[in-house]
């Protein structure tokens, strides 16, 4: 029983958190807001799997962020109908997509060659990746924000069935779903803790370390040109800036939700509660009578709650092993 | 100054099954293994000696494909191979037990056992049940049946990690088998059960090459023995036309 409360903590504390802020702010429990929260909490939460799917297999992945802008603005600049700034191309925007999940990809497979061929840390250089990115990103635009996007490009991002419930809620959860059941149930997924938990050990057993590093690599990348297009869809525009500094929410859900910076541990579903806390706390004290400066620090605080939390689950763990062989 | 004598019954008109001929190894400028020839047959216990740097585990992961070597051959059932992964060495029935065992900590003992081979459903997802149920078999064959085969290795015991580690390498069907130390940090009981198995093994066909710093073991476990010293076949002999003293005078590179 506590072993199970334990290892549930986040969504737990979730509850708990919800509880109070609705105790607080009796207009926050609304079926409007929480979708709300989980639409905010899409784009996150695909760029979350990715890393995931990297921590899993002791690496990380600090780009996603900066190949969700660059792919975001170089889809729109192809499919925008606006001809002062896009490409004038107007090519269809399934086209379009498929080059988006393309070049996310791409990303990856640059970022695996560093990291596998050239033996460069995965810190490294998915950093350089970031800020290289941010930079194309810029120099591409001049700045400007690309808008009239078609219809059919925007409505992954911007459609809410029935008007209430929005596609990408059902996308984000549903990838969530999905993705654990590859960790859980492929050999694919087997592999990545095998590969996190013991590299060495891995590949004298015979696994293909460096294809599955390369594919944990490339699912990043595609899911990170994945949320460029949701994104794009719900403001109907790209900026420049599009997800900036969202690596650190990033990290910040898959740690929180039990992910290990040093791989071979963790799910899919803790990190979906860490999202969906970042979402409610965000949320919360927007509506609180405080400033939005506590936000950071109230999400600082709780990184490290978290940790200290998976720390004691693993003490306690060790303990139950050892008194009942 | 390498002398062999390699006669042994299982030599028969298809020779050895293992040949390997000049194998050499450089890590940068050390010298890991410099020229070494040796043979390993089917239903013999092959025991390696050597001081610590001899080269002993450098060759195991030359033979199974961990590392390339730099120079040197190895003929496997009469094929000339070069094995780029130990991936394709598991493939052609060539099975190690590391010394320090290549286990995976975080991940539960059938798991390991099917570690980089798991079986598969029809719709290609991972058979648990299966695998489950075939490790509990083995390790009920094994004389293991206290073991549970969902524990997680991480909590297990030294012996138990042993036995995980040799439970994988017998349920492949392994033609060539390493053991690299396998008694090591064992309770006696468990060296017993091990060196047990090595003869068990020997006489269903496998070739089992057996490292050990322990020579109780080795003379009372191989057909042969091989010593390396410091990277170089120091010598190869029958265990009944050779005694401790001869053993360790070539260890130490005494002639």
């Amino acid at each position: 029983m506590t072993r199970f409360l334990l290892r549930n903590a986040v969504w737990i504390v979730l509850l708990f958190t919800t509880i109070a802020f609705v105790a607080v702010e009796p207009r926050l429990l609304s079926v409007r807001i929480f979708i709300n929260v989980l639409e905010h909490s899409s784009i996150l939460g695909i760029l979350v799997i990715g890393m995931i799917f990297c921590l899993l297999a002791g690496r990380f992945d600090l780009s996603s962020e900066s190949t969700l802008g660059f792919t975001a603005l170089v889809g729109a600049w192809m499919v925008s109908t606006n001809a002062f700034f896009g490409s004038g191309w107007q090519l269809p925007p399934a086209l379009v997509i498929v080059l988006m999940l393309a070049m996310g990809a791409a990303v990856g497979c640059i970022n695996s060659f560093f990291i596998i061929k050239l033996r460069v840390n995965a810190f490294i250089v998915t950093l350089a990746m970031l800020l290289a990115l941010r930079g194309f990103t810029y120099v591409f635009t001049n700045a400007n924000t690309m808008y009239d996007l078609p219809p059919s490009f925007t409505a992954l991002g911007g459609y809410s069935i029935g008007g209430l419930l929005p596609v990408s809620v059902i996308l984000f959860l549903s990838l969530f779903i999905v993705s654990q059941f590859v960790l859980s149930y492929t050999a694919f997924g087997r592999d990545l803790y095998a590969i996190g938990g013991n590299r060495e050990a891995a590949f004298a057993a015979g696994i293909r370390v460096d294809r599955r590093t390369l594919t944990a690599f490339v699912l990043s990348g595609m899911l990170g040109a994945l949320a460029a297009w949701v994104l794009a869809g719900r403001l109907q525009a790209v900026t420049i800036n599009l997800g900036q500094g969202m690596v650190f929410e990033v990290f910040a859900a898959a740690v929180i939700g039990g992910g290990s910076l040093a791989g071979g541990k963790g799910t899919m579903m803790g990190p979906l509660g860490g999202v969906l806390l970042l979402g409610v706390i965000t949320t919360g004290l927007s509506v609180m009578p405080i400033s939005s400066f506590w936000v950071d620090a109230v999400r600082g605080v709780l990184i490290l709650a978290a940790v200290v939390l998976w720390r004691v689950t693993e003490i306690f763990e060790e303990r139950w092993r050892t008194s009942t062989p | 100054m390498a002398d062999q004598h390699t006669m042994t019954p299982a030599d028969g008109a298809d020779g050895a099954l293992l040949k390997v001929r000049g194998l050499s190894k450089r890590f940068d400028h050390v010298v890991a293994l410099d020229g070494v020839s040796f043979e390993a047959h089917g239903n013999e216990v092959l025991g390696l000696v050597g001081d610590n740097g001899a080269g002993k585990s450098t060759l195991i992961k030359l033979v199974s494909g961990v590392h390339r070597p730099n120079a040197g051959e190895i003929v496997f059932a009469d094929q000339q191979v070069a094995f780029a992964t130990p991936r394709d060495s598991r493939e052609r029935g060539i099975e190690v037990i590391y010394q320090d065992m290549a286990l995976v900590d975080e991940l539960e003992v059938w798991e390991n056992v099917f570690l980089g081979r798991l079986l598969r459903t029809r719709v290609k997802t991972i058979d648990r049940r299966r695998m489950v149920a075939e490790a509990a078999e083995l390790l009920e064959s094994l004389g293991l049946g206290s073991l549970s085969p969902t524990a997680q290795v991480g909590y297990l015991s030294g012996g138990q990690k042993k036995a995980v580690a040799i439970s994988r390498a017998l349920y492949w069907d392994a033609r060539l088998l390493f053991m690299d130390e396998p008694t090591a940090a064992l309770a006696v009981v468990e060296i017993g059960k091990v060196l047990e198995l090595i003869g068990r093994l020997r006489d269903t066909g496998v070739a089992v090459v057996f490292v050990s710093h322990n020579l109780l073991e080795i003379f009372s476990t191989a057909d042969r023995i091989m010593v390396l010293h410091r990277g170089q076949l120091a010598g190869i002999r029958q265990t009944g036309e050779t005694d401790q003293d001869e053993i360790i005078k070539l260890m130490m590179g005494v002639r």
